[in-house]
C-alpha cells in the first residue's frame, strides 16, 4: 500500500487493521496523524448515527405477531411474494405511466439520463469484468429473468432517476463504452435516436421499463440492442421474486 | 412454538435498536421508521427457521428493510422529519458543544444522497464489509468503494462548509 492509497482507503473503511498496520509503517510521513484524525471523524458519524429506538418498540414488535401466525403454517408464505412484487411492479408502472404517457416524456428521461451521467463519471473509466451473480440478483432485484450470459458489463449500480429506480451499467464496446440505464417500470417510452449535449442516446421499451444507451457515438447501439433482445429471449418474464 | 417465541424474542431484542437506526436513516421518519422495523421483524418471524446465524439474519433484515422502503419511495415520498427537531434519548447526556457536533454531523448525512447514505449506514451501523454489502445491494465491491469513499468525501465537504457537499478529491 502506497501513500495515496492509504489516503484514499481512509476514506472507504478507515478501521481497517490494514491501515493501522500502514500507518505504523508509515507508509505516508504523517500517516499515524492522518489515521487519528479518520478515525475521531469515524467516532463523529458513530455519534451522530446514533439514534435509540423509541420505547416500547420491541413490546410492539412482539404483540404484533398475530395469534394465528404462531399455528404451525400449512402453506408457505413465501408463495405471497410474486403477488407482492406484481403488486409494487403495478404501482410503479401506474405511477410512471402518468409521467411518460407523451413524447415529451420520453424527451425528460433522455434529460435525466444525461444528467445522471455527469454523477458517476467514474463509470466509465471501470474496465474489470462485474460478474455474472451480480448482473443476476440485480436484474431479479428489479424484476426481470434475463439471460445475461451474452451482457459484459464493466458498471453496474442501482441508481435513483428522479423518482425512479434504474440500473446503470457500462458496456465495453469498440466505439468506446456504451452506458445503458435499465429504468424500471418506464413501459411507455418511446423508440428514439437523438444527440443530447453532445451525447449520442437511442431510448426503447424493454420489458416493463425502457433501455436508454448513451456514447459519444451511436455506431455500437444496434449490437448492443441486440444483445439485450437476445438476452430477454423471446419474451421477458417476470422473476419470481422473495428475499 | 414456546422455543420458537424465546428465539424470536431474543432476536427482536437484538437487533431492534441497529435495525431502527438503519430504518430511520434511509427514511428520516420515526414513525415509518417503526413500521418498517416492525415488518421485517414479521416477516422474519414467518422464516424464523431459516434465521439461525445472526449475521446473516441481520442481512436478511435490513435487505427487507431496504426493500420495503425503496417500494414506498417508488409510490410517493413521505414528508420527512426535521432532523432539528428529533428529540433524542441519550443515556449519557453530551455536552453543548458535543450535540452541536452531533447535530451538524446529523444533518450533513441527512444531506447526502441516498446511493452513498445506504452503503455507509450498511458499513456503521450493519457492520457489514465491502463485499457483503456489494451482495446485499446487488453492486460490485469497487462500486461500494467508491460510494463509500464519495459518502465520507462529501460529509466533510458539508462540514467544512460546502453547501452543496461538493467533492474535489481524487478517486
Amino acid at each position: 500500500m502506497n501513500c495515496s492509497d492509504f489516503q484514499r482507503r481512509l476514506l472507504i473503511d478507515p478501521r481497517s487493521p490494514e491501515l493501522a498496520d500502514a500507518a505504523q509503517a508509515r507508509v505516508c510521513d504523517d500517516a499515524p496523524a492522518r489515521l487519528a484524525e479518520a478515525l475521531a471523524f469515524e467516532n463523529r458519524i458513530d455519534a451522530a448515527l446514533d439514534i435509540p429506538p423509541p420505547a416500547g418498540l420491541v413490546e410492539r414488535i412482539l404483540a404484533a405477531v398475530p395469534e394465528d401466525a404462531r399455528a404451525p403454517r400449512t402453506n408457505s408464505p413465501r408463495r405471497w411474494w410474486p403477488l407482492a412484487l406484481a403488486a409494487s411492479l403495478v404501482a410503479a408502472a401506474v405511477i410512471s405511466n402518468s409521467v411518460m404517457q407523451s413524447p415529451s416524456g420520453t424527451t425528460a428521461l433522455i434529460t435525466a439520463s444525461v444528467e445522471h451521467l455527469s454523477h458517476e463519471p467514474y463509470a466509465l473509466t471501470r474496465v474489470d469484468p462485474v460478474p455474472q451473480r451480480l448482473i443476476n440478483r440485480m436484474f431479479t432485484d428489479a424484476g426481470l429473468k434475463l439471460d445475461s450470459s451474452g451482457l459484459a458489463l464493466s458498471y453496474l449500480n442501482r441508481c435513483p432517476l428522479e423518482r425512479r429506480w434504474s440500473v446503470h451499467m457500462v458496456m465495453p464496446a469498440p466505439e468506446g463504452p456504451v452506458t445503458v440505464m435499465y429504468v424500471i417500470g418506464e413501459a411507455k417510452v418511446e423508440r428514439m435516436d437523438v444527440r443530447h449535449e453532445m451525447v449520442a442516446v437511442r431510448t426503447l421499451p424493454y420489458a416493463s421499463g425502457a433501455l436508454v444507451l448513451m456514447a459519444e457515438s451511436n455506431r455500437d447501439f444496434d449490437r448492443i440492442e441486440s444483445a439485450w433482445h437476445q438476452a430477454a429471449g423471446e419474451g421477458v418474464e417476470l422473476a419470481g421474486g422473495g428475499e | 412454538m414456546e422455543a420458537k417465541r424465546a428465539a424470536f424474542d431474543q432476536l427482536v431484542r437484538r437487533l431492534n435498536a441497529d435495525l431502527y437506526r438503519f430504518a430511520y436513516w434511509l427514511s428520516r421518519d420515526q414513525a415509518l421508521a417503526q413500521d418498517l422495523v416492525q415488518e421485517s421483524f414479521l416477516r422474519a418471524w414467518r422464516s424464523l427457521a431459516d434465521l439461525r446465524d445472526e449475521k446473516a439474519a441481520k442481512a436478511w433484515l435490513m435487505t427487507i428493510v431496504r426493500r420495503e422502503h425503496a417500494r414506498m419511495f417508488e409510490r410517493k415520498v413521505p414528508p420527512l422529519d426535521d432532523i432539528a427537531d428529533l428529540v433524542i434519548e441519550d443515556q449519557d447526556t453530551p455536552s453543548a458543544f458535543e450535540m452541536s457536533e452531533i447535530q451538524e454531523m446529523r444533518d450533513a448525512i441527512a444531506r447526502i444522497e441516498d446511493k452513498y447514505r445506504e452503503p455507509l449506514l450498511l458499513q456503521l451501523v450493519g457492520g457489514f464489509s465491502c463485499d457483503e454489502i456489494a451482495e446485499q445491494l446487488g453492486i460490485t465491491a469497487s462500486a461500494v468503494m467508491t460510494q463509500l469513499f464519495r459518502a465520507r468525501a462529501k460529509l466533510k465537504a458539508l462540514l467544512r462548509g460546502d453547501s452543496r457537499g461538493n467533492v474535489h478529491e481524487l478517486l
